[in-house]
């Protein structure tokens, strides 16, 4: 369970999340939507501490995932994103072959010995629906799969690892029709082991994938509710306006 | 107008054409002259030019090699066995000698007389050989046996050990200690600064803080435009001292003095390309590592490091390159001695050094001044061949992926 407390984030002076409170339930699928800009992907990578990174930014509130406030200084960084996956917008898998790319994760962990990496390595390959594709060709490099293998490739990585939670950042905006209705069977089928959470631009797939759905706008979340009663009967005007396309 | 805009384009096309036409041709002449004046040195004779060398005819002796001929004028070697002739002592005679066995008046008006008074020592002197100009040289042919000479060939360059070029009568020209002694310096050179240039652009591109990036990387590259001269009497002057006092040599001009010299000429290059590939290293890879749960260090030797392979194998083929091509720095510390390297603690030379501090005393068109070309040619197929095959290292490591 992700529990968000009253949390403010700032880039330099940019106050970029404005008092965000939220839940998110086990095993369920959220989706964060809202205009360009509006605070989605930050409040994402807040989750996984992605913003540690960029410099001359910081936090105010508490964020907590199983209990544990995650910008505790007594929490390892590197423990807590073997705990919380993420998937980003474009494909990147590393400049190496398909089986180090998924074996990545279990090796800098050093999780097990060479025959429980293989197994662990077709088994989250399989776990991302990549496996059939791939099977006679992990020695290959990565960069010769399509987009969406590609994808996919980045989603059974974040998988090898068994992390509880699953981020991820607008998965399939790079991608076709087709790799894209991949991508979003997958992620029913991952529900069943792992907490997701996934930022998308596309409302169609918010309401096709998730059970909850957090409309942000200008920092603030402005409506958080199951996805049904958002696409159907939102309580404020200015996510009705924003689902019905009258702006953003 | 139009017609106009067209024609001003196409001049300036052509102009860019014909520049880089010019450029490629000016190139190709350089080497092709280099080469030709370098590959001049195997058409000419193995004794100095002008001279011959004269036995006794009894002498079984046929030919002498460049390397026999200098040992015997330096008596290192005295016997006549000792290079495939009968069990008897050499007498080696220079030509000046002459003066002091006879008197002008023996001599003759103009030297007519001296062929023959040649001859006549040579005669009476059964174990000697002479080294005479041609123009004095008998033609007697039933006491003098003037011994063939041959062109330098490639084996005496090639495999040859001594450097000797003004050595009478025979000079020598052997490759192999400049060779070995310019390897010796670069290789080493680099063996101090690729780890210390490494670590340093690491530092820089993934460590630093912004505060510290900004004093050091402009003190970085205010290294690389420091003149090699300047570096040169740096090493002359605090390194050959340090050296001889803290390992107690007899000299502090060394080899490993040269290299010491090197690696800091070649640390700021390899420093600043390794930096820029590592910088240029995608955001998005970092943060996929890091998103595994990598540690920092983890993202930098397996992700960062891996994806600017290519970047660092261009940053040490550049040191290298500065390595071996550099000649004033390296003539000031080496101590100059063209002798095969035995220790890094002896003195060497290099190359470029060779030809930097010989050039001025040959006589142009001589076989030394084109054995000076000829280092030139081989210095530039070395470079050569280490830019290739860092090209293709470099094209292997981007085309796998792996």
């Amino acid at each position: 369970m992700i529990e968000a407390k009253n949390v403010n984030f700032y880039y330099g002076n940019f106050h970029a999340l404005k008092n965000i409170s939220m839940q998110m339930e086990a095993n369920t699928v959220t989706a964060f939507i809202g205009p360009s800009g509006c605070g989605k992907s930050t409040f994402l990578r807040i989750l996984n501490r992605m913003n540690d990174l960029i410099d001359d930014t910081h936090l105010a509130g508490e964020c907590l995932i199983d209990g544990q406030n995650i910008y505790d200084k007594s929490v390892q960084v590197d423990e807590l994103r073997k705990k919380v996956g993420m998937v980003f917008q474009k494909p990147n898998p590393f400049p190496k072959s398909i089986f180090e790319n998924v074996a990545y994760g279990l090796r800098v962990n050093s999780m097990g010995d060479k025959s429980f990496i293989a197994g662990r390595v077709e088994e989250s390959l399989r776990g991302a629906a990549l496996w059939e594709e791939v099977k006679d060709k992990l020695k290959k490099s990565a960069f010769e799969l399509s987009g969406g293998q590609q994808q996919r490739l980045c989603i059974a990585r974040a998988l090898a690892i068994s992390p509880s939670i699953l981020l991820m950042d607008e998965p399939a905006s790079a991608l076709d029709p087709i790799s894209t209705s991949k991508i979003e069977e997958l992620m029913y089928a991952l529900k069943q082991k792992y907490t997701i959470v996934i930022v998308t631009h596309n409302m169609q797939q918010a309401a096709r994938v998730s059970d909850k759905t957090g409309f942000f706008m200008l920092g603030e979340l402005v409506e958080y509710c199951d996805t049904k009663k958002m696409f159907l009967n939102p309580d404020k005007a200015q996510t009705q306006n924003y689902i019905t396309g009258k702006f953003g | 107008m139009r017609r106009l805009k067209r024609i001003a384009e196409r001049m300036v096309e052509g102009l860019l054409t014909l520049s880089g036409g010019v450029t490629s041709l000016a190139i190709l002449l350089i080497i092709i002259f280099l080469f030709k004046e370098g590959l001049g040195l195997f058409n000419s004779p193995n004794v100095e030019k002008g001279y011959s060398l004269c036995v006794n005819s009894s002498n079984e002796i046929v030919r002498l090699n460049p390397l026999q001929i200098k040992n015997i004028f330096d008596y290192e070697v005295s016997n006549w066995q000792e290079v495939g002739g009968a069990d008897e002592e050499i007498m080696p005679f220079r030509f000046d000698e002459i003066f002091s066995q006879y008197s002008d008046e023996e001599l003759g008006e103009d030297y007519a007389l001296l062929p023959q008074r040649l001859s006549e020592v040579i005669a009476k002197h059964p174990n000697i050989i002479a080294f005479l100009p041609q123009k004095y040289t008998p033609k007697d042919e039933a006491s003098v046996k003037v011994l063939p000479t041959k062109n330098i060939s490639f084996a005496d360059f090639f495999g040859g050990k001594e450097w000797l070029p003004t050595a009478t009568p025979s000079p020598l020209y052997g490759l192999l200690p400049l060779l070995l002694g310019t390897l010796w310096v670069s290789i080493f050179a680099i063996l101090i600064a690729l780890p210390l240039g490494l670590g340093v652009a690491i530092y820089l591109s993934e460590l630093a803080t912004e505060h510290a990036g900004k004093f050091l990387k402009p003190a970085i590259e205010l290294l690389a435009g420091i003149p090699s001269v300047v570096y040169g009497f740096f090493g002359l002057v605090v390194l050959v001292p340090l050296v001889q006092r803290s390992l107690n040599l007899p000299v502090g001009e060394t080899a490993f003095t040269g290299s010491l010299i090197l690696a800091i000429m070649a640390l700021p290059t390899i420093i600043t390309v390794a930096e820029d590939a590592m910088r240029n290293t995608p955001r998005a890879m970092r943060e996929a590592s890091l998103a595994l749960g990598a540690t920092h260090w983890q993202t930098i030797y397996k992700v960062v490091v891996p994806y600017a392979s290519s970047g660092i194998s261009a940053a040490v083929v550049l040191g290298v390159g500065r390595a071996i091509g550099e000649t004033m720095a390296v003539l000031m510390v080496t101590g100059n001695a063209a002798a095969m390297p035995r220790s890094l603690f002896e003195s060497v030379r290099t190359i470029p050094a060779t030809i930097a501090a010989e050039l001025g005393e040959a006589p142009a068109g001589g076989a030394h001044y084109q054995s000076l070309f000829l280092l030139g040619c081989i210095l530039f197929v070395i470079t050569m061949m280490v830019s290739i095959s860092a090209e293709v290292i470099s094209k292997r490591q981007y085309s796998k992926g792996v």
